[in-house]
């Protein structure tokens, strides 16, 4: 992998703290992230809810309310340490170096403002002057594909459909030119066709902007279509890292390829009935003692009572013990 | 035929107008014993209006459903109630239909006692168990309250509770769409087995080709409260004659990544407000294959190859999907 890390999570931690006693020990429910993001990649996360996919983003933009709390861990930004900043910095840093955009476009927009104001103060709030705000809101609106601008930049966010909200949320996400965006679940709840329109869109800004981008999705498609590489989470683990290619031709850990398995094959006419991962995932918070898959997984062993690391295999990485070449299903 | 639906329309009143919404505009489709129809489109197609009124839960403006040779729109009350039994609904989120301080026992039980089913205490709670069962739940989940199930559960307490009074066809209404991947496969193949043992027909209503694809033996494509292009499943979904079904299909992106995947919109523009749906093809504003006809003259559904229908002036002209819909 070329360039530099931009971003870089060492054991980072999250809990459930226990109301009122803020001493206390919480529940853990994210265990230890490992990540590190190069400039100009595009990331998928991907795993199901209760993961632990959306907490770990909000985690390491420190982002976390009650009664969710970081308990360990170190994020490094551009080779600073994420924790040595005050609230004042941290803000500074969000919005103009990091962006997030997430999945229902009213969590970023203020429904009685009208949306080009809103685009605006994003910059206005960062020290650009008046007049290149305004110039450049609507040049935001252009490139994502809003149409007659300085008609529909005046209006309300109610004017909008969905995947126009979508899109007024990604050009504020894009107004200072931050270095990396993190979109949660962005298209989840758009029409396939609007959510095609959005991925060609974000695929055009990462090629002519050379952002790097962390993709949270549930959706293996999207992955398969957009991402460069992909981690997958699993109990609040992340139990594979791989390049997208190696993932979906080869992957390493016993839940990627059970879950790869489950989706039906678009080209088959056959349609046999979908592969099923019997058993539930742990809850968020579930004491789980080893590997967070040991009890659904047809490969387990003794040594699975032991939390496997990520161990390296070719270009990937898996969180488990037993190597595919000794799977027996 | 066990449901036969013919001209369904539905229109919604605009508050503070003369407008309406055209939700379901001239509607028809057949549905064979044992039979799945897939229902698929995107959001304001009227796919989840065409379950409402197809169960009568709306009444439709005009149109008729015939259920086994009885015409459903034309009953009221009792006889409404006795007949509606046969055709039931199942909801994308069945959290939201369960009262949460009544136990999944109770709440089927309570199904029974409304329809008449179980002549005693005893046996209606052994009818509950025989429910679970055929769901794929313990006896104990009798227990339960909503609150403690999974999703998966829930779903299937929800398919339960569709089945406590023996209908003859089920409506699923996006019944996987709020289920996370791996318990997708568990209820989609529960529904599968339930129609093989049951011998069930199925309404399968989905925005999701894939699971459209997986589970229908006819499908039918909806793109603003009209049917553009039905047939069976295979060459509606992978030789589909109508752009918008063209469309569609290239817009889900495929989980494999050696698929060569252009990522560019296939689809310009969005859905128009159906209060006032474009004269002529209602995509035609969208597609990139429309002529003039395409503005004035609304494609009637016709029959281009055996049992496959389009409503598409140019498809239907040309025998095949519209050059132009696939090369831009």
């Amino acid at each position: 992998m070329t360039g530099q890390d931009l971003l870089v999570v060492e054991d980072l931690r999250v809990s459930v703290m226990p109301s009122g006693r803020r001493r206390a020990d919480g529940q853990e429910i994210v265990h230890g992230i490992d990540l590190a993001v190069h400039a100009g990649e595009t990331i998928g996360v991907v795993g199901e809810s209760g993961s632990g996919k959306s907490v770990t983003m909000l985690a390491l933009l420190r982002l976390l309310d009650d009664p969710l709390a970081l308990t360990g861990g170190r994020v490094m930004f551009q080779g600073r340490d994420l924790a040595s900043l005050d609230e004042n910095e941290l803000r500074q840093l969000r919005g103009r170096d990091i962006a997030m955009v997430y999945q229902d476009p009213m969590t970023s927009l203020n429904p009685l403002m009208r949306v080009g104001d809103q685009v605006r103060e994003v910059m206005l709030v960062h020290g650009v002057d008046r007049t290149e705000a305004q110039e450049r809101t609507l040049e935001l609106f252009r490139r994502v594909g809003i149409p007659d601008p300085e008609r529909t930049s005046r209006a309300y966010p109610h004017e909008f459909s969905g995947g126009m909200r979508q899109r007024i949320v990604i050009a504020m996400a894009l107004a200072l030119g931050p270095a990396l965006l993190i979109a949660d679940e962005p298209t989840t709840a758009l029409d396939v066709t609007i959510q095609q329109q959005i991925l060609a869109l974000v695929a055009d800004l990462k090629d002519e902007l050379g952002m790097t981008t962390i993709w949270v999705t549930h959706d293996l498609g999207v992955v398969a279509r957009l991402v460069d590489r992909v981690i997958v989470m699993y109990g609040g683990t992340i139990v594979e890292d791989a390049p997208v290619d190696r993932l979906f031709a080869a992957p390493q850990h016993p839940y990627t390829r059970r879950l790869l398995a489950s989706l039906p094959n678009p080209t088959d006419d056959d349609r046999p009935p979908l592969a099923q991962i019997p058993g539930r995932p742990p809850l968020p918070g579930e004491i789980v003692v080893g590997c967070p898959f040991r009890d659904r997984c047809l490969e387990a062993r003794d040594v699975c009572f032991t939390t496997p690391p990520l161990i390296q295999r070719g270009e990937s990485k898996a969180a488990c013990w037993v190597p595919p070449e000794e799977w027996t299903s | 035929m066990s449901l036969v639906a013919t001209g369904l329309v539905k229109h919604y009143p605009v508050r503070g107008s003369d407008s309406v919404v055209h939700a379901l505009d001239d509607v028809s489709l057949e549905l064979a014993p044992g039979e799945t129809l897939g229902i698929v489109g995107e959001s304001g197609c009227g796919k989840s209006t065409l379950a409402k009124v197809l169960v009568r839960l709306e009444e439709p403006t005009s149109g008729t459903v015939v259920l086994d040779g009885v015409d459903l729109t034309a009953l009221s009350g009792a006889e409404l109630r006795r007949q509606r039994r046969r055709i039931q609904m199942v909801f994308q989120d069945p959290y939201s239909s369960l009262n949460p301080r009544k136990s999944v026992g109770s709440a089927l039980e309570e199904v029974l006692i409304v329809h008449g089913f179980g002549s005693s205490a005893a046996e209606r709670r052994s009818r509950v168990r025989e429910l679970l069962e055929l769901v794929g739940l313990s006896p104990t989940f009798a227990a339960r309250l909503p609150h403690e199930l999974s999703g998966g559960q829930r779903q299937r307490v929800g398919i339960a509770r569709a089945l406590a009074v023996e209908p003859s066809v089920l409506i699923l209404d996006e019944p996987v769409s709020a289920l996370d991947v791996s318990v997708r496969a568990e209820v989609m193949n529960l529904l599968s087995g339930l129609q093989k043992t049951l011998g069930l027909s199925f309404i399968f209503i989905s925005h999701d080709v894939s699971m459209v694809r997986q589970i229908s033996d006819r499908v039918a494509v909806m793109y603003l409260g009209r049917i553009v292009e039905l047939g069976g499943w295979k060459p509606v979904l992978d030789e589909p004659l109508h752009p918008y079904t063209e469309g569609l299909r290239a817009s889900v992106p495929v989980p494999d990544p050696t698929v060569h995947q252009a990522i560019q919109a296939t689809v310009r523009g969005e859905v128009p407000n159906p209060v006032n749906p474009p004269a002529g093809c209602r995509f035609h504003p969208r597609c990139p294959a429309a002529v003039d006809a395409c503005l004035t003259v609304m494609p009637q559904l016709t029959e281009v190859h055996p049992q496959h229908e389009v409503a598409c002036h140019v498809a239907v002209a040309e025998g095949h999907l519209p050059l132009r819909a696939i090369t831009s």
